[in-house]
């Protein structure tokens, strides 16, 4: 049925131009010539209120080499990274596994997807509003449980060593649907065959889960890596929301210090650089999932 | 079923089942108890709120957290209004914009078409840090500070957004625009006609996708929109309302309600849509 | 492919319309427009209470104000805040300042001075000046200029919680009792005996008081205790890290960070405030501003809210301690100046009068007080008032000793360094002690601080 057009002669579409031209044109404005401005302000020193902004040099750079609070802040942000990219990555693949393989009834299975999806959808700022509350100290409904089973109480907000932690259980929280989903539908999309030759071999549940859904979903899980770190990297919201102003800023990451940099200490050159640096690292990691995913394209 | 009948293996499947059971219903209640206790705390009264043993319930039903929001519905009605005022224009501008970028990207042949894609991908990359400084430079002096329509400018080019809807429109067979050509339809005729009905399904997940990102978004309003009539939900519920809220938090708690709402209404009608367009596209909300 | 077209026509239609829609009406575009509505700006925390306030103003003038809240953690944040919105051409016409930020709005040129206003109006405004303390008044002149009038000003004082301190055993007689002169060995009686009993439980149930990151509230204040000050009396150089101070430090280190909870008489930052401590009967001592009287006369504090002599039952007020029992307090003075962008200037001006008026003052400044009133008769009717506390003239009487809070015009820098050295010195976990590192840290504050004061 299926009729083969002639090879013809490529044509040009120049109306194409005409299609692109308003997202381009506000690719430029918006995205392409900020950030390439970015880089020219990062050698000058500013405070948005003079008229001129006045030329340093690496200034800025020799600045952030020599602040010790940036080195504080950047041990912060890659401990805050790694460990919610790995709960997220990890819980997010271990409960798909769990309900791909394990929950079999229809309303089991909606349950489980509706309560880990949900957190998706609420604005992050409504969560962390929440959580604020739910940590507080003296009337948190978490040190109220704890009282409950004779407990002291736990200083989930207001003790230096543990506030960090207690934000990055929010995003963990407000973040393992997304990776629960997309490693559900990855999982679901792995033909039943290859389980029930298993099956038949006797393999376990867990033999499984390693020996066929982890290989099979790799480069899904490389992605998932990928797209967590970048999203971790940048975090915002909760450490605005809930370490503002506390423990001295100590406790906070790059996002925020860049946010601080540049809209309350209006020192827009030395924010201009770390927002390099934010840019540089998520540039590295996006390269990286691109040269891992061709390698493993390969292995196949 | 078979199975089923098989006796020594009947008592090992029930524990398992049971295990299975409780595994699911502990994820379930650590993920739903936030929201349960926003919910159940905003109908408290504070006295019960802040007593030393939490309540699980509220035992003195009260709507003094929404009573006291709607006698502020000047402030937080104005916070609700300028979400939905955003989380609409929004998604259907990008649409607008981003629909023919897509379509010629993905369709079309013009010079620099690859490079002009390249040039896409690069911005979905780039963080949100990197651009700030000068956009705020830029709202500043189109003297859009403390207007909405300054998250609505920057915010309608979408990279993730063509590149979602250029997937789609190279799985669409060429025939069906051969076909147009033959009927006399130019490309723009083609585009309308053919190809932009077709993608509607496509367009409805991302327009949802766009919205809910929208509702939340925290970062951009909260630099660009300093003045509280101007202000979104989170922005105001985080600066105005934790404010005004502080001597009694089952005031905060009503408002964080039904700021969630209309995420809400969307998740439940949504769900499968959502879920498919989550996981086909992988761009994070 | 006609649903396509109106899906089309309806997206430009809303865009064009919803604009309108959504921002009509009363223009939130830019501030400070040319109607005859003023913008005014307060502290996020305080939209309610100004509404409600400038409600009279309308009446009496027919000039309508808009509230807006900032929100700030403190004057420094305030005053940074409003001159980042100074760089995006949004300023309000006037707002509620007190004199730390006031200094940093100067110094930015952000300001109008009034003195011409002051002579054109001194006739009609003679009654209230005459009411007016010399100190308060020429509180915000600055290189001979007048940038202000003062509205209302603050002394820090403790509230101390009376049901606390007998349930610990301390009675009036008790000569470490809270009374004005008292040292600070009394006050750390008074708090290791109300948290004696936290021993018993092992987890904090009682706190004598609830240090805050705060430079007015609870820095400098302290350090006045200890017989020094953030900065020298002239304010051209830093005294942060004196030996006197340096001990007030690591007094205040100790009493946050003790190993056993019965030493732990402050929680940390954050957290739960302290009025919420107070009014559930955990708090010995919070160290506030007068604010907190109507805070705990409308919250209903100790069951008054039938019967208000149950308030003077549940609290009262007293000076800081000090090492050697001499008063010190620093005041702070609120007001209500101009910008110098406002389009409104004349109606600003009626504002900044009205408040600062006799007889707002003695109308409104005495039903529910906010702060000091400048007005001195209607402090005389103040202490009258049955929900004021009992040694309720000591607010006033700060004046006979008191010193302005140290804001030179690098203010708002200067709070956010030591604000932040004072979050990481009093959280540090590692055991911070002001021998060694913790010595350093605080040297290094006062030298960057001597940078913003100039040589």
């Amino acid at each position: 049925m299926k009729m083969k057009c002639p090879k013809l002669k490529k044509r040009y579409d120049n109306i194409g131009y005409l299609f692109v031209l308003p997202a381009f044109a506000l690719f430029m404005i918006f995205a392409a010539v900020p950030a390439c401005l970015t880089f020219r302000i990062a050698f000058y020193e500013w405070d948005f209120l003079s008229p001129d902004m006045t030329f340093v040099g690496v200034e800025n750079f020799v600045k952030l080499f020599e602040d010790e609070n940036f080195r504080t802040v950047i041990g912060n942000t890659f401990y805050f990274t790694v460990v919610t990219v790995l709960a997220k990555v990890g819980l997010g693949v271990i409960l798909a596994n769990f309900v791909a393989s394990r929950v079999r009834n229809r309303v089991g299975q909606f349950v489980m997807e509706s309560a880990l999806f949900m957190p998706i959808v609420i604005p992050m700022s409504v969560v962390a509003l929440v959580f604020n509350k739910m940590y507080d100290y003296e009337f948190g409904v978490l040190n109220g449980i704890l009282r409950i089973f004779g407990l002291g109480p736990v200083g989930w907000l207001t003790d230096a060593d543990i506030a960090l932690n207690s934000v990055m259980l929010v995003d963990i929280f407000k973040g393992v649907g997304f990776f629960f989903i997309i490693a559900l539908v990855a999982i679901r999309n792995i033909p039943r065959a290859y389980y029930e030759a298993a099956e038949i071999d006797g393999g376990t549940k867990t033999r499984q889960f390693f020996a066929i859904t982890l290989p099979l979903i790799g480069n899904t899980l490389v992605f998932l890596f990928v797209t967590a770190f970048i999203s971790s990297f940048q975090v915002f919201d909760p450490i605005y929301i809930m370490l503002n102003g506390m423990f001295g800023d100590t406790k906070v990451t790059i996002s925020y210090m860049m946010w601080q940099q540049a809209f309350f200490y209006r020192d827009v050159g030395y924010a201009s650089v770390i927002a390099i640096v934010i840019f540089v690292i998520v540039l590295a990691m996006t390269l990286g999932q691109f040269l891992l995913s061709r390698v493993m394209v390969k292995d196949d | 079923m078979i199975e089923i009948s098989l006796k020594p293996g009947a008592v090992k499947r029930a524990i398992g089942k049971l295990g299975v059971f409780l595994i699911g219903a502990v994820v379930c209640i650590f993920m739903l108890f936030p929201f349960y206790f926003m919910i159940t705390s905003s109908f408290k009264t504070s006295a019960e709120y802040m007593s030393p043993q939490p309540t699980f319930f509220p035992h003195d039903f009260s709507v003094f957290g929404y009573k006291t929001i709607f006698a502020k519905i000047d402030i937080f009605g104005r916070f609700f209004l300028n979400s939905v005022y955003v989380s609409v224009l929004i998604p259907l501008l990008q649409t607008v914009v981003c629909l023919p970028a897509a379509y010629a990207l993905s369709r079309l042949n013009f010079r620099g078409k690859n490079l002009i894609f390249m040039l896409f991908v690069v911005a979905m990359m780039l963080p949100g840090q990197l651009t700030i400084i000068q956009n705020y430079r830029t709202i500043v002096k189109l003297k859009l500070i403390n207007n909405l329509n300054s998250l609505v400018i920057i915010s309608i080019f979408s990279p993730s957004c063509i590149f979602m809807m250029r997937q789609f429109f190279l799985g669409l067979p060429k025939e069906l625009e051969e076909a147009g050509k033959i009927d006399g339809c130019n490309t723009f005729q083609n585009f309308l006609h053919i190809v932009a009905p077709l993608s509607v399904p496509t367009i409805v997940v991302n327009l949802i996708l766009c919205f809910n990102g929208v509702w939340g978004d925290f970062f951009a309003p909260m630099i660009f929109l300093k003045q509280q009539t101007a202000m979104t939900l989170p922005v105001g519920l985080t600066v105005i309302m934790g404010a005004l809220s502080s001597q009694d938090p089952t005031v905060l708690m009503a408002a964080l309600t039904i700021s969630c709402i209309p995420v809400m209404i969307i998740f439940f009608i949504f769900r499968k849509k959502l879920i498919s367009g989550i996981a086909s596209t992988g761009l994070k909300l | 492919m006609k649903r396509l077209t109106k899906l089309l026509a309806g997206i430009l239609g809303f865009a064009m319309v919803a604009p309108m829609g959504a921002c009509g009406g009363d223009n939130p575009i830019i501030g400070g427009g040319g109607s005859k509505e003023l913008l005014f700006w307060c502290n996020a925390g305080l939209i309610s209470q100004w509404e409600e306030r400038l409600k009279a103003f309308t009446e009496e003038t027919g000039i309508e104000v808009r509230v807006e809240g900032v929100q700030a953690g403190s004057w420094g944040e305030l005053a940074q805040q409003i001159a980042t919105s100074a760089y995006s051409g949004n300023l309000p016409d006037c707002g509620d300042l007190a004199t730390e930020a006031i200094a940093s709005l100067v110094a930015s040129d952000l300001l109008l001075p009034l003195d011409d206003y002051i002579e054109r109006d001194r006739a009609e405004m003679q009654e209230s000046f005459d009411q007016m303390a010399p100190i308060l008044y020429s509180a915000h002149e600055y290189d001979g200029k007048m940038y202000s009038l003062p509205t209302t000003w603050n002394r820090v004082c403790l509230f101390y919680n009376k049901n606390v301190l007998s349930e610990a055993g301390i009675a009036p007689t008790d000569p470490n009792y809270p009374h004005e002169g008292w040292t600070i060995e009394n006050f750390l009686y008074c708090c290791e005996k109300i948290t004696a009993n936290n021993v018993v439980s092992g987890v904090n149930n009682k706190y004598g008081i609830k240090l805050q990151n705060q430079y007015f509230l609870t820095i400098e204040p302290w350090l006045n205790a200890y017989g020094t000050s953030i900065l020298s009396e002239d304010w051209k150089t830093v005294q942060i890290n004196d030996g006197d101070a340096k001990q007030c430090f690591q007094m205040l280190y100790d009493i946050m960070n003790a190993e056993d909870v019965k030493h732990q008489y402050s929680p940390k930052f954050g957290g739960t405030t302290e009025y919420d401590l107070f009014c559930t009967n955990r708090l010995g001592f919070m160290s506030v501003t007068m604010e907190y009287v109507s805070y705990l006369y409308n919250g209903g504090f100790n069951g008054s809210a039938n019967d208000v002599s149950k308030l003077r039952e549940g609290y009262d007020v007293v000076s800081f301690p000090s090492v050697d029992g001499s008063l010190h307090s620093t005041i702070g003075v609120g007001a209500c100046p101009i910008f110098k962008t406002s389009e409104n200037k004349e109606e600003a001006w009626e504002l900044a009068k009205f408040l600062s008026s006799k007889k707002f003052q003695e109308e409104y400044l005495t039903e529910s007080p906010w702060a000091i009133p400048s007005i001195k008769s209607a402090m005389d009717i103040l202490v009258q008032k049955d929900f004021f506390p009992e040694s309720g003239e000591l607010f006033y009487d700060a004046l006979q000793y008191a010193t302005p809070v140290p804001a030179p015009g690098s203010y708002s820098a200067i709070e956010l360094e030591v604000r932040k050295w004072f979050g990481g010195y009093m959280s540090d976990t590692n055991g911070f002690t002001l021998t060694g590192t913790g010595s350093n840290s605080l040297d290094s504050l006062a030298a960057t601080i001597q940078q913003y004061l100039g040589e």
